[in-house]
């Protein structure tokens, strides 16, 4: 088996998710993948077991933040929790980019959607800040991995994480460009332009947006600006419509109307 | 009345089925085989009769068989020293037998009432088991039992999946293997009385890879139902099966049985069995074919 499987189980208390872990890839790959990972320290384990565990801390963790997390139910339901395997709260809702995706969407539910999540984001980066605990920072930061159910935005997907061994604002910085890139798929080049504009403008800490372009854009380092000059070149090679550094630069342009 | 029988909940949560109450006492009596008329029932190996008891009949166990003993040392052998199974010595089983039925009992699973009061003077002692005579009906006649509407078939299902789950995640949470079937198929399995009653426990597992044996059983059973019920029946019962068994990750452990047994040893061995063997080759319920089955609908219901 590759990778992860969620089922939904029926429950007397209602619907659960049942998250297994399984290991990714073929064992070389994987632990070829895992030496690295620990080599350069700054990741938590990628092994199955492992992922498991760093979900599990992590939910506790966001959790008594009052931040936005399925909650971890395996306590309440030890019959269908295992070494590599959670049980979590079934979020009845739908993935922020199936809801931004959705032409039939009006443009004022739109934006309350944009809005409502850039407020929930920003209070957890400051709180990320504020605790300097990189746990509250997203590893795989995407609108793919937020679930809207209307009233909340449930962040998915913790089970990779930076380990608090850095500082956190770079690790922001990553994070916002995830999302900020996740949204540019989500419409045409206009509706992105819109959408950005209505993130920008209700994320209240511009600061924060504006160093995370800065972090990649003009970061103090030259040796950082010299690999990401690099890697620019070689994903503007490769045609994408919007990479990393477009995205970013987009989001300099919101902010400067802004 | 099967249609109400419908489950839909993890175990822990779900009620157990009431404890039996404790047998009665009852005198002890002893019989001679000799002066009873006893009706041969089909039986592998072990003399099974319907003899007359009290005002009906009872059913006689004799675990020293038709086999000559020399295959029992051999099966034994091979019991103890490769398959992790108990031995097959007949008075082993006969202890095998007692223990097993009394741990499932202990769980609230219904097995066979056993008459240990009553004794044969013509038979060796602690080689014979009398069982109450239970004149259910097998799985495997009524899933085909075409009077039998097939809602009331696939809801019995559902409600032997319900209790079915109860057993593995008994098992696995009392790291118990005796709560698992070696010889587990749609034969051991009959409704009597309303109750799901299950029989022949006559050797166990000795591993303490629970989850690994919950696998194999799993795969054990889907198989039966597919040699015995065709294809049909089987597609339906393994819908079920992947909708309504609660813990996704112990199916799924039926794949890993098979395909990825997490000891080296035997997965090697497992893959060396499905290439080299030509007799697992374009059968449909081969282990390997349910098996790759069940992770197939279990991808397929993955929300990932």
């Amino acid at each position: 088996m590759d990778g992860n499987r969620i089922w939904r189980v029926e429950t007397p208390m209602g619907p659960v998710l049942q998250k297994h872990f399984g290991e990714r890839g073929v064992w070389l790959h994987r632990w070829a993948r895992e030496i690295l990972t620990q080599l350069l320290g700054k990741k938590t384990s990628t092994l199955a077991a492992e992922r498991c565990a760093t979900e599990r801390r992590l939910l506790a963790l966001w959790a008594e933040a009052g931040l936005a997390a399925p909650r971890d139910l395996s306590a309440e339901h030890k019959d269908l929790a295992g070494p590599d395997t959670l049980v979590l709260e079934f979020v009845q809702g739908r993935l922020l980019t199936k809801v931004l995706t959705d032409a039939s969407l009006d443009e004022s539910a739109r934006a309350a959607a944009l809005q409502g999540f850039a407020r929930g984001w920003c209070a957890r980066h400051r709180l990320a800040l504020e605790r300097d605990e990189p746990a509250f920072v997203q590893e795989h930061g995407t609108l793919d991995h937020v679930l809207y159910d209307g009233e909340r935005f449930v962040t998915l997907d913790l089970e990779n994480a930076f380990r608090p061994v850095q500082p956190v604002l770079p690790l922001l910085c990553k994070e916002i460009a995830g999302y900020v890139r996740s949204l540019s798929r989500c419409q045409d080049e206009a509706g992105f332009q819109r959408d950005l504009a209505t993130l920008v403008a209700a994320y209240p800490d511009t600061e924060r947006l504006a160093a995370a372009a800065d972090h990649y854009l003009a970061n103090p380092s030259p040796w950082m600006r010299m690999m990401w000059s690099v890697d620019r070149r070689r994903v503007q090679r490769r045609g994408k419509r919007y990479g990393k550094y477009q995205v970013l630069e987009s989001l300099r342009a919101a902010l400067a109307r802004a | 009345m099967l249609a109400d029988m419908s489950i839909s909940s993890t175990d822990s949560e779900r009620a157990a089925p009431a404890q039996p109450a404790t047998p009665p006492v009852r005198a002890p009596q002893t019989l001679r085989l000799a002066d009873l008329e006893k009706q041969p029932l089909a039986g592998a190996g072990n003399f099974l009769y319907k003899i007359p008891f009290e005002d009906g009949f009872a059913v006689l166990k004799v675990y020293f068989g038709s086999r000559h003993p020399a295959l029992h040392i051999r099966k034994s052998l091979s019991n103890l020293l490769f398959t992790g199974r108990t031995s097959h010595m007949p008075k082993a089983r006969y202890r095998t037998e007692l223990a097993c039925v009394g741990v499932w009992e202990k769980h609230g699973f219904r097995c066979f009432g056993i008459r240990p009061e009553v004794r044969f003077s013509d038979l060796p002692d602690d080689g014979y088991l009398l069982f109450d005579y239970t004149p259910g009906q097998h799985f495997r006649e009524y899933f085909k039992d075409e009077e039998v509407s097939l809602d009331d078939r696939l809801a019995l299902w559902r409600r032997f999946l319900g209790e079915w789950h109860r057993r593995h995640a008994t098992a696995v949470r009392e790291n118990e293997p005796r709560l698992l079937h070696e010889n587990g198929d749609v034969k051991h399995v009959m409704l009597w009385q309303g109750d799901l009653v299950y029989f022949d426990f006559e050797i166990c597992f000795r591993s303490h890879d629970i989850r690994d044996l919950v696998g194999r059983e799993m795969l054990a059973y889907m198989r039966s139902t597919g040699k015995f019920f065709g294809d049909e029946m089987y597609d339906r019962m393994m819908d079920e099966l992947i909708e309504h068994y609660p813990d996704k990750t112990l199916l799924l452990g039926a794949w890993e049985h098979a395909y990825r047994n997490h000891n080296l040893f035997i997965r090697v061995g497992r893959y060396l069995d499905r290439t080299l063997r030509s007799r697992h080759r374009g059968k449909r319920y081969s282990k390997y074919a349910v098996a790759a089955d069940i992770k197939r609908r279990l991808d397929a219901a993955s929300l990932t």
